[in-house]
């Protein structure tokens, strides 16, 4: 059974340890560990600190995920989701789900948008279940190893509230 | 640093420019296309002036403002803002908006959009151009196929005036630019190319 998990220094430790073999570690470099475990550490501890959570079994992580703080003025916020090798053997839909209704509930967000790298197709597949669509693709905008890289933005609808 | 356009020459602002830069911040017609949050105070308003000034004294900053000159009356007539530049992927968003009101129409802002865009890629080195624009805003969305293409549109992005509103993203790499002023230079270009304002760069 998954569960989620806010994201510790334990948990980043593990997450430090996968990436360093992790076939996706450009994208988990880029996004979420693109400082070091000191470097994190420090940016945990400010008041404007992105959320992470850990979506885990019993025996280990299969997804990252970053809720970043909100525009307040309107009401959206970006989320970074970073499936782990083993995650295609698990349903991580419903844990994510689990996350963003509390966010919507807890901090009135109406609207939810996520970049992702075109090679990450569990990432855009996972979203689109989740009721994200592609809106955008920012051509060559990402610098990495020597070449440029495109980046998709997906985002959901606008949720009407009263 | 000598960016000459047609109509408009481009320079860094300074101090003395501040009043008139703080009195654009002012108009609503100015602010309601520009794309960012909304300045609603005076001091704040100088403010953000102040914070223009000081960011473009640093050699690496990722926010540079610049204020172009009216070639004929050589007044101040708008500013070009490059804003989040990131030097390592190499890429900028940037916002034009003509201040004057005298004259906002498409020849000044094309002039000056034109000016951002060789400052950005000639004396930058980027590699790309990007922006966001309200849908509404019909004028910029023209203006912003100069050379570049539209991304997408970020479905009820930006909350503005009582309402969630589109936002169309666009852009332009630098190859693109240069094929378009190649292409451009006998036909849309041709009154630039004749005036010499890319003889510099080719």
């Amino acid at each position: 059974m998954n569960y989620v998990q806010e994201c510790q220094t334990n948990n980043i430790s593990t997450l430090y340890s996968i990436q360093n073999d992790s076939e996706n570690s450009f994208s988990l470099l880029h996004s979420v560990l693109g400082y070091t475990q000191t470097e994190w550490m420090i940016e945990k501890k400010s008041v404007t600190a992105s959320k992470e959570f850990i979506i885990l079994d019993e025996k280990s992580p299969h997804a990252f995920v970053r809720i970043k703080p909100k525009d307040s003025t309107s009401q959206s916020v970006e989320i970074q989701v970073h499936c782990l090798r083993t995650c295609h053997q698990f349903n991580i839909s419903s844990p994510l789900k689990t996350i963003l209704t509390q966010i919507i509930n807890y901090e009135n967000t109406t609207r939810f948008y996520c970049f992702l790298f075109p090679f990450e197709k569990k990432e855009q597949s996972l979203l689109k279940n989740l009721g994200f669509s592609q809106e955008a693709i920012y051509d060559q905008h990402i610098y990495s190893k020597g070449k440029y890289l495109d980046l998709l933005v997906f985002g959901t609808e606008r949720i009407q509230t009263l | 640093m000598n960016y000459s356009g047609l109509l408009l020459k481009l320079r860094k602002p300074e101090q003395e420019d501040m009043p008139v830069i703080t009195e654009w911040l002012s108009d609503d017609l100015f602010l309601k296309n520009l794309y960012g949050s909304p300045i609603d105070s005076q001091q704040n308003r100088f403010q953000r002036v102040h914070t223009f000034l000081n960011q473009n004294a640093k050699d690496f900053s990722n926010n540079i403002t610049l204020i172009a000159d009216d070639h004929l009356t050589h007044t101040p007539v708008g500013l070009i803002m490059l804003n989040h530049i990131n030097w390592c992927h190499r890429n900028t968003e940037m916002n034009a908006a003509i201040g004057d009101k005298t004259i906002r129409n498409a020849f000044y802002g094309g002039d000056l959009y034109l000016l951002g865009l060789m400052y950005s890629f000639f004396a930058l080195n980027l590699h790309k151009v990007f922006g966001y624009t309200y849908s509404s805003n019909e004028a910029a969305l023209k203006l912003n196929r100069f050379g570049g293409k539209v991304n997408g549109i970020l479905k009820n992005h930006v909350y503005r005036n009582g309402k969630f509103l589109d936002v169309v993203t666009h852009s332009v790499l630098k190859s693109e630019f240069l094929t378009f002023l190649e292409s451009q230079k006998n036909r849309l270009l041709l009154k630039h190319s004749k005036k010499g304002v890319f003889n510099d760069f080719f």
